[in-house]
């Protein structure tokens, strides 16, 4: 299974569907889209309801893009299952990731 | 039916079946047209001859018909105006008598005839006899003598109607007066009894004819007679007049129209009264006994006048024809050999039949040879088609056949051809692709070989680092082996050459023990040297004295510091003191460990310890990380792992998760560390069923064997 990636862009917003698996093998694209789509956005979303798996490579890319809009708005992560949350949790991540459950 | 076949079979037999299936078409026109032509021929040539046949017999019975009609018409009249004469003769003479008898003393000639039985023969003369071989009586020779007054007038009749043999008057009162040459005498005679007598005096003015009979004299011969009658009309006596039978049977035997041709009298009842074999013995006169079918025969005779038809007469097939004889009321015919007169249709029809016979054969040969010839143009036709066709589906896969050549020369290596486009078509433009994938081909290999130098030279650096990082890591058989209170075991299966996970565990003084499990973010070489990075740095700020919590919190200082690949380790850390058993620990982000202890009946189970963790190292400056703390009673175990372990996947994604990680480990709580993790390991591998391992795997387990004693 490999993971989908729809974007949705306002008004200086931008969101992030993503479902599938956040892996090593497809975190570089999405590592792409926020090297080349972040440039003027203020409030930057990942909705990851129908993400499955997280492993360390995705939360390094959702590092990044903390890292980036940390200079030029907010950044929040929306809805992971209660497996995603758990990694968040484990990797001490909920402490510098704005996520709504 | 193309199918499976090379190029050039197909294009031949294609070319074939259009240039055969014309050509086939065009000759099998020109067969049938000469089929047809033929049959026409010999229709043609039958129609003649049975047109011919026709004609010729048709023409040749109309003539005989004809020709026949012309005797028998001609004969009838002819006897028909013999017997009006003798009849004329008769009435005349009946007259005469009349007048004798009316008046006899008028009639005073003195002829005196003879007796017959005293008459001479041969000469004609009057003579007499009385029926019964009686005596004249006074009053018979009065009329005798009265009746003898004719003698003038038979003897003139006699001499200018040589036909007629015989004149003669019988009276009622008994006496025959004859004048003729004839003398047969016979005493039984008896005139009045005789048939022409008969007849004569019950058909009263009119001549009666008595047709063909033998009288008793043995004479045949015709008969003309008429009664003589009184004022009253009694009959007195019968005038007749016998009329030679030679002389009509010549007459009629002369009228043939050949001598295959016959003609004969027929009576009133259709009886042979004049035939040419009337003299012989036994002749049977009667109509049947002459004709088959005679009732058709003679309904032919009656409806047919004027025309000629089939009868068979004694047994031959003849063409007949009939006339009426008025006066008698008899029938001529003639009859001629149907043999005879058809003879020369015959011989028209077997010459015509000859010639035609000739000409549709040869008409027959003309076409054979018109045939083989359309036939053997067709095969040279034919011939000459399938050498063009395979001539030129030659000059179409002959240059295919050598880019074949070429190209399988290409798979075997050799880029050096000299591949020659031989026509300006597809083929010659597949001959200069195949030259250019000739030339391609020799700068790939070289790329290839280039690439394929490269790659080997990273995967052997890879190998090194691999094992430069195998070497990082401490092995597990030393340097413990000789520490009883310590059994401690880990391994380490990275996802490529090198992994971002790591262990380490080391004794920073003799009475403790530290251990780290870590899971760098990423993988391969950048991961696993920030992974070093990271190793060094914990190993180098861990004292036996230092706050653990502070011991991250600096190393993550200086690791965030140096990040610009947005790494981040998760990493889990623990000393345990081993004199007491207790256990510091601090956690950046990592997975919480697993702890084995025993209750009070002695089972053992496995119970993951959930302190809060910190974040983990390398993601923002500054972070504070607390040192948590823990008690290990000789013979528990700690089991740390990276997610490597859980999230491990088989081919349809499921993970090996927590669940069955903890029922494993509660499964075997007996295992030593180092029979435990590699079990687990298999554990891992059999579940992933061959899919491919997404995550480095690492795990580590320590069992606290015994307290140290202090020294």
């Amino acid at each position: 299974m490999a993971m989908t990636i729809e974007k949705k862009e306002g008004n200086g917003t931008l969101t992030f569907v993503l479902k599938g698996r956040l892996d090593t093998s497809t975190a570089p694209e999405l590592q792409h889209e926020i090297d080349t789509c972040l440039n003027g956005v203020k409030e930057l979303s990942f909705e990851i309801s129908g993400l499955e798996y997280l492993s360390s490579a995705g939360l390094r890319t959702l590092l990044s893009a903390q890292k980036t809009m940390n200079g030029q708005g907010t950044m929040k992560v929306l809805h992971p299952k209660d497996s995603v949350m758990e990694i968040f949790e484990i990797t001490g991540f909920t402490d510098i990731l704005t996520i709504i459950k | 039916m193309l199918k499976g076949k090379k190029i050039k079979a197909k294009l031949v037999l294609t070319m074939l079946i259009l240039t055969l299936g014309t050509l086939l078409l065009v000759y099998l026109e020109m067969f049938f047209a000469i089929f047809f032509l033929q049959d026409t021929a010999e229709t043609i040539y039958h129609e003649i001859a049975e047109n011919a046949e026709g004609y010729t017999s048709e023409e040749l019975l109309k003539e005989a018909e004809e020709a026949m009609m012309a005797i028998v018409d001609a004969e009838a009249q002819a006897t028909n105006n013999r017997f009006s004469t003798v009849a004329g003769l008769i009435e005349q003479s009946v007259d005469y008598l009349k007048d004798i008898y009316a008046d006899p003393g008028a009639f005073t000639g003195n002829y005196r005839p003879v007796p017959l039985k005293d008459a001479p023969a041969d000469i004609v003369s009057a003579r007499y006899s009385v029926a019964g071989g009686k005596s004249l009586t006074n009053s018979l020779s009065r009329e005798l003598k009265s009746i003898a007054n004719i003698e003038p007038l038979f003897s003139s009749i006699m001499r200018h109607n040589p036909a007629i043999d015989d004149l003669y008057i019988g009276t009622a009162s008994g006496i025959l007066y004859e004048y003729t040459a004839e003398n047969d005498y016979s005493a039984d005679y008896a005139h009045t009894q005789r048939p022409w007598y008969k007849k004569a005096a019950s058909n009263p003015d009119s001549v009666v004819w008595m047709e063909t009979y033998v009288d008793p004299f043995g004479k045949a011969c015709i008969t003309a007679a008429m009664a003589v009658t009184d004022d009253r009309g009694n009959v007195i006596a019968v005038l007749a007049a016998d009329i030679r039978f030679n002389e009509i049977m010549e007459n009629l035997l002369a009228r043939g129209i050949g001598k295959y041709s016959t003609s004969f009298l027929l009576g009133e009842a259709y009886d042979l009264i004049a035939y040419r074999d009337i003299y012989d013995e036994g002749f049977d006169p009667s109509f049947s006994a002459h004709f088959e079918d005679a009732d058709i025969v003679k309904e032919n005779l009656t409806k047919q006048d004027g025309r000629a038809f089939f009868a068979v007469l004694d047994g031959k097939e003849v063409y007949m024809c009939a006339s009426r004889i008025p006066i008698t009321g008899w029938t001529f015919c003639t009859a001629a050999d149907k043999d005879q007169i058809t003879r020369p249709i015959d011989t028209v029809k077997a010459e015509t039949q000859e010639i035609l016979a000739s000409a549709a054969s040869k008409t027959r040969k003309a076409f054979a040879a018109l045939i083989i010839g359309v036939a053997s143009s067709f095969i040279i036709v034919a011939a000459s088609a399938s050498m063009i066709a395979s001539r030129f589906a030659r000059s179409i896969t002959g240059p295919l056949e050598r880019i074949k050549e070429h190209a399988a020369a290409i798979g075997e290596g050799n880029f050096e051809q000299n591949i020659v486009k031989e026509t300006e078509d597809e083929i010659g433009e597949l001959a200069e692709c195949l030259d250019d994938i000739q030339h391609d081909l020799i700068g790939y290999t070289e790329n290839l070989k280039n690439v394929t130098a490269e790659k080997e030279r990273i995967g052997a650096e890879l190998s090194v680092a691999a094992n430069i990082q195998a070497s990082l890591l401490p092995s597990v058989l030393s340097p413990f082996k000789d520490v009883d209170e310590i059994d401690i075991y880990a391994l380490m299966d990275p996802a490529k050459e090198v992994g971002g996970d790591f262990y380490d565990f080391f004794m920073p003084d003799k009475y403790h023990l530290a251990f780290v499990v870590a899971d760098v973010s990423g993988k391969g070489v950048p991961a696993s040297l920030f992974m070093v990075k990271g190793k060094t740095l914990i190993k180098e700020h861990t004292k036996p004295d230092s706050d653990l919590g502070e011991v991250f919190s600096t190393v993550n200082d200086i690791l965030t510091e140096s990040n610009t690949e947005e790494f981040f380790i998760t990493a889990y850390e623990a000393v345990i003191d081993l004199r007491s058993g207790e256990v510091k620990f601090v956690n950046a982000g990592h997975e919480h460990p697993f702890l084995m202890e025993r209750d009070e009946t002695g089972a053992a189970h496995y119970t993951e310890l959930k302190p809060k963790a910190g974040l983990a190292l390398a993601v923002m400056e500054g972070i504070h990380y607390n040192t948590g703390s823990f008690m290990m009673q000789p013979g528990d175990r700690l089991f740390q792992y990276t997610d490597g372990v859980p999230e491990a996947a088989d081919k349809t994604d499921q993970l090996y998760g927590m669940d069955r990680l903890v029922r494993f480990l509660n499964d075997h709580t007996d295992m030593t560390p180092e029979e435990l993790l590699p079990s687990l390991r298999d554990d891992i591998e059999a579940f992933a069923d061959g899919a491919d391992q997404y995550d480095d795997i690492a795990m580590l387990c320590f069992e606290f064997v015994k307290k140290m004693e202090e020294q």
